[in-house]
């Protein structure tokens, strides 16, 4: 490829984002122009590879490999293939509505797009980066801005969960620094390239391995997050700005299962193999854990943060079957959560911002009110608790599909989390929509065209991947049947 | 292509009038009606085609849906006698009842919404019916839920509307599971979720069969209100009248009883699993029709006779025969949807639904008293009147029901027949009489009969209810049966007196009833009275089981879910900020440690330097005989501490 189109797509945000240093603060308007444009752009951008990626051919596409720090073998190494690609896609998507969603931010609207713009470099970066080296420093990359726009922008209670957020993620990443180093030093000759390590195998003894591996597996749990290490989410979640929230749930929880699809799995096969079990045990905890925490909340936003959690339990379940299914099911419903809660969050936002409550007892009866924001609810939460025809089935139902050979006795129960989810979604929406209207609310006013643009291509996409995912699955498929060969297990589904 | 259409065209109706619908106005329960209109005329042409001799693969169509690897799905619609049964009785009953609707939501707020709804709920019925595999089953399954859900709370503003659509929602959802599991244990097993060749698919199966088996009859049990799933139907009725008929009774609430049809295969390698397909069907009938029998609310009278109804058909089908429960469906749709709309029509009169303020609305009613009335005898199951010949094919069934280790199964399972028959016959005569017959026990109501589209869907569904059962009748040589495919004709014992016992036993509930609500003769004794009305109460609340599920389900899982929220913000989350807060001590002391131990020692050495300097200096007085001295002391101390001392 000629065109480090990679490259353009990680760094433009960077660079908006310096430009929008240079501008006046008073010039709010040309702020937001600034990053809706870079934003935009990427969208585009990554439209385009979207369409233009040739699933068929094995390896990765539009990969870029320039020497970095000579000295110890550090490459700047981009790449993309069916893993990575749906979530910058996702990424992009989720940057761009974001963004749109922004505008409602009335302080230091400088600093906050120069900061959003750089954590926007930084998740890009951390999907596209194929050497260890640059992967760990976009990772880590993404820590700084999003403290301090939990810490600036956040709610009442933003510097405790900034620095829970930051010092928990730091934690985890510091045993994935000496996972990385282990595989580091065993290369030879010494190297951080994600697809030499895979090719060469890493060469420690088999109780090396494992700590290798659970060194990556803290780091990519936290972010995930996984049971027992989940309850940085709440809090960071509910502080945090709706479109910094947006973010959090769409991205920066996928950077952790991506972990482990781009890293762990592919380069200790034998480990993940062992861990499976482990692996499913944990994602029906969190299905079902997360699924009746969310039940017994009372704020909107930390319910839809609790319902993160089962969510992504169902990402582990697909990931633990190690079949097609469930890998496919596992990388879709990573996909599908990012945009279906994604959207709930937008729409917690909505509600906030007339209301400033999030107290799910404060409201009632807002469907004859707000019409169409109660169909946009409705169809988000129908979307979460797992609708046919609307993308999160597909990626539950597959990631349950691909569980079940593996570990039966673990994807029984943890089919329980659906009617949960049922009922922890429908009790939300009765509380909020249903029932005679609360009089307090009798004023309130109908989401507005900005906002209905902010959710349109969330939605579209919900239903695209419900009614046809083919398409994705066409697109994601080959990357993880090689990953399958990889690990090679005897694979039904 | 064609087979897409049939549930294409609703689909496209419910597009047009969700974005379109509130321009539209009055004219979008028209949008429906042709698009419904438009499916009726495509299955007609099917049904037309397919009476000619044909393969069932014949009209089949498909497409790749999910690329997995070796094992990709492909989805697909196949129209065979089945399903196309199954999509006749969807579409002609619904069309009528659709029509009926637009003079009964008349000017309502959300007059177009509803057909938006209604035409919703048609696409995804008739892709679980047309469904090839059982994954878009399921599919369609999962959507006519959501359907339902809307609207029983479609007058959402009523909290009793927005509980109910909760609950019917959540409870099926239970169901589903089971449905889902049968689909991971299928595919795992078989790698074939195909619904044709289902007998190959239970073959491979082998010992897991009545496995998948009774876990797909969870999921019916889920749709089709069984005993233990039952509790939703009766609250549903909050919907708008005309849902209750079309969705529950008519059509969706007997998928479940479709599905076990379609999947009958998996089912009759097992005795055991026909038996307990038996045995729930007719408890929840009798069951459901002992709580009809105390009702005084007319809609949930209905209600739980459907729920009766439906436990009739799985009877049937829970003795191995799909024909006989297929029929019943069908002729069941048709009569109860007529009793529903009835129904309707007199809450459209009279605004409330208690039989106990009705009364003689035969005169100012009486289309809809002789329509009610019709469908009434046609469910009691008086020849020749349709509910007679299918309830005859149940009979049938299950007199001839064998099971190896249970000989009296059979004609215990008749017994129970025959007792839901004679409940049925009392329960609906006593809504006939108390609604229709008699003096007004309210005076200030005043009825009036309803407008032409009401009525009109009214005749059409007493003309279907009235002769609809001729076609499986021997009469027309079961022609409905032979159509299905399903069995061979019975043997040649006994539908003579089965017949003659049906009809005994119908005319017997009809009697009593008449007895009873007609002339008003006290059946119970005196003596008895006190215990009578006791066990009316318990029987009234339907046996207190939604009570019982509350104390045994409901409340444990919100307290576990109360305690699970506890658990995580004291336990984990405190153990998460013990950890930083010990890591914020650690640190303080470590800051301690620094300024007063290891800065000491740094400041220390220097000061210690200073002093033991300045004590040294005292030594060094520049006096030789001190140097002596301490020479001489050291010499000795050296000397004893070398000789070991």
């Amino acid at each position: 490829m000629n065109h480090p189109i990679l490259s353009w797509i990680v760094f433009l945000p960077l660079a908006a984002g310096l430009l929008c240093l240079a501008v006046p603060k008073r010039q709010e308007s040309l702020l937001k122009a600034i990053a809706t444009g870079a934003t935009l752009l990427v969208l585009v951008l990554s439209a385009w590879l979207f369409f233009r990626f040739d699933p068929g051919l094995a390896g990765f596409q539009w990969e870029e490999k320039v020497s970095w720090i000579a000295p110890i073998n550090v490459w700047y190494h981009l790449g993309v293939d069916g893993l990575s690609l749906p979530l910058v896609f996702l990424t992009a998507l989720l940057s761009f509505v974001a963004v749109i969603a922004s505008f409602r931010i009335k302080e230091r609207l400088k600093e906050y797009f120069f900061l959003y713009l750089l954590l926007a470099t930084g998740m890009l970066g951390t999907f596209v980066a194929l050497d260890l080296f640059l992967f760990y420093i976009f990772w880590e990359l993404v820590l700084v801005p999003m403290y301090f726009l939990i810490g600036i922008w956040g709610g009442p209670r933003r510097e405790y969960a900034a620095i829970k957020f930051f010092l928990y993620t730091l934690a985890g990443s510091v045993f994935m620094l000496l996972s990385i180093l282990t595989c580091y030093f065993a290369s030879a000759p010494h190297s951080f390239s994600i697809p030499l390590l895979i090719e060469q195998g890493v060469a420690l003894a088999p109780n090396v391995k494992t700590w290798v591996f659970l060194g990556f597996f803290l780091a990519f749990a936290i972010k995930v997050p996984i049971f027992p290490f989940h309850t940085w989410l709440p809090d960071a979640h509910v502080e945090a700005p709706t479109p910094i929230s947006v973010l959090l749930a769409g991205v920066l929880l996928k950077m952790g299962s991506y972990g482990f699809f781009r890293i762990s799995f592919p380069l200790l096969p034998q480990e993940a193999v062992n861990f499976s079990l482990a692996l499913g045990v944990l994602g029906f905890i969190n299905v079902v854990y997360g699924a009746l925490v969310a039940m017994a909340q009372t704020d909107f936003k930390k319910l839809v943060a609790y319902s993160s959690v089962s969510h992504m339990g169902f990402v582990l379940l697909g990931m633990s079957g190690l079949t097609a299914a469930g890998f496919n099911g596992a990388l879709l419903e990573m996909f599908n959560h990012g945009i279906i809660t994604g959207g709930m969050f937008l729409l917690v936002g909505v509600l906030y911002d007339r209301t400033h409550t999030r107290d799910l007892s404060a409201f009632g009866g807002l469907g004859s009110r707000v019409p169409v924001y109660a169909g946009l609810l409705s169809f988000f939460a129908l979307a979460s608790l797992g609708l046919p025809g609307l993308s999160g089935f597909v990626g539950e139902f597959l990631a349950l599909l691909g569980c079940y050979p593996t570990h039966p006795v673990i994807t029984m129960l943890s089919v329980l989390g659906l009617v949960l989810g049922a009922a922890y979604f429908l009790l939300t929406l009765q509380k909020i929509l249903l029932g005679p209207l609360n009089s307090k609310w009798a004023g309130l006013a109908e989401i507005s065209r900005r906002e209905i643009f902010t959710l349109a291509p969330l939605m579209l996409f919900v239903l695209w991947f419900g009614l046809w995912p083919k398409w994705i699955l066409d697109l994601q498929g080959p990357a993880l049947s090689a990953l399958l060969v990889k690990l090679a297990v005897p694979h039904s589904w | 292509m064609t087979l897409l259409l049939i549930p294409g065209l609703p689909l496209v109706s419910f597009v047009i009038l969700i974005f379109f619908g509130r321009r539209l106005g009055r004219l979008s329960p028209w949008v429906s009606l042709l698009a419904l209109a438009g499916s009726v005329f495509l299955s007609a042409r099917l049904f037309v085609s397919s009476l000619h001799p044909f393969s069932p693969s014949a009209i089949h169509f498909s497409f790749l849906w999910l690329p997995l690897g070796g094992r990709p799905i492909r989805l697909g619609f196949l129209a065979d006698p089945l399903s196309l049964t199954m999509c006749g009785v969807v579409t002609v009953v619904g069309w009528f009842i659709m029509l009926y609707s637009i003079g009964y939501m008349k000017g309502d707020p959300r007059f177009s919404r509803f057909f938006a709804y209604l035409s919703l709920f048609f696409a995804s019925m008739l892709t679980l019916v047309l469904a090839d595999h059982l994954l878009l089953l399921y599919i369609g399954w999962e959507l006519v839920g959501l359907c339902s859900y809307l609207l029983i709370g479609f007058w959402f503003e009523r909290p009793a509307a927005a509980n109910a659509c909760k609950k019917a929602f959540i409870t099926t959802r239970i169901g589903d599971l089971g449905l889902l599991l049968a689909i991971l244990l299928i595919a795992k097993t078989t790698g074939n979720l195909s619904l044709m060749n289902l007998s190959e698919t239970a073959s491979r199966l082998g010992p897991l069969a009545p496995v998948a088996a009774l876990l797909i009859f969870w999921g019916a049990a889920g749709k089709s209100a069984q005993i233990p799933l039952h509790v939703w139907l009766p609250d549903a009725m909050e919907g708008p009248t005309p849902v209750s008929a079309l969705i529950h009774a008519a059509t969706m609430v007997a998928a479940g009883v479709y599905l076990v049809a379609r999947t009958l295969p998996l089912f009759l390698p097992s005795p055991d699993a026909l038996l307990v397909v038996a045995a729930v069907g007719g408890a929840t009938s009798f069951f459901a029709a002992t709580v009809a029998c105390a009702q005084t609310d007319l809609k949930r009278i209905l209600a739980y006779s459907t729920i009766s109804q439906l436990g009739f058909m799985m009877l049937g089908l829970g003795c191995g025969s799909a024909g006989a429960g297929m029929f019943h469906l069908v002729t069941h749709a048709w009569f109860k949807a007529l009793l529903f709309l009835g129904a309707g029509s007199v809450i459209h009169a009279l605004h409330h639904q208690e039989v106990t303020r009705m009364g003689g609305l035969w005169k100012a009613m009486p289309v809809t008293a002789l329509t009610f009335t019709l469908g009434a005898i046609a469910m009691a199951g008086i020849p020749p009147l349709s509910g007679f010949w299918s309830k005859e094919e149940i009979f049938t069934a299950a007199f001839g029901f064998s099971h190896p280790n249970l000989p009296w199964a059979g004609q215990a399972l008749f017994g129970l027949a025959s007792a839901v028959a004679f409940l049925t016959a009392f329960y609906i005569t006593r809504a006939v009489l108390l609604t229709f017959a008699g003096p007004s026990r309210d005076p200030h109501a005043h009825p009036h009969e309803s407008p032409a589209v009401m009525t009109v869907p009214l005749l059409v569904l007493a003309a279907g209810a009235a002769g609809v059962g001729l076609v499986g009748s021997p009469w027309l040589g079961q022609l409905f049966q032979h159509f299905l495919g399903a069995e061979a004709p019975h043997g040649a014992r006994g539908p003579q007196w089965i017949a003659a016992c049906s009809i005994a036993v119908a005319a017997a509930g009809m009697g009593l009833s008449l007895l009873r609500y007609g002339l008003g003769v006290r059946l119970s004794p005196g003596a008895l009275a006190p215990a009578f009305s006791r066990a009316r109460g318990f029987i009234f609340e339907a046996y207190r089981v939604d009570k019982f599920y509350q104390r045994v389900v409901i409340d444990p899982v919100t307290r576990l879910a109360r305690a699970a929220f506890s658990f995580d913000g004291r336990v984990i989350d405190g153990l998460v900020n013990r950890t930083g807060q010990a890591g914020l001590w650690a640190s303080r002391v470590k800051g301690w440690v620094d300024q007063t131990l290891v800065d000491g020692a740094v400041n220390g050495a220097a000061v210690t330097v200073g002093k033991t300097g300045a004590w040294l200096r005292l030594l060094q007085t520049g006096l030789v005989q001190n140097y002596l001295l301490i020479a001489a002391i050291s010499t000795v101390a050296l000397f004893l501490i070398l000789k070991g001392v």
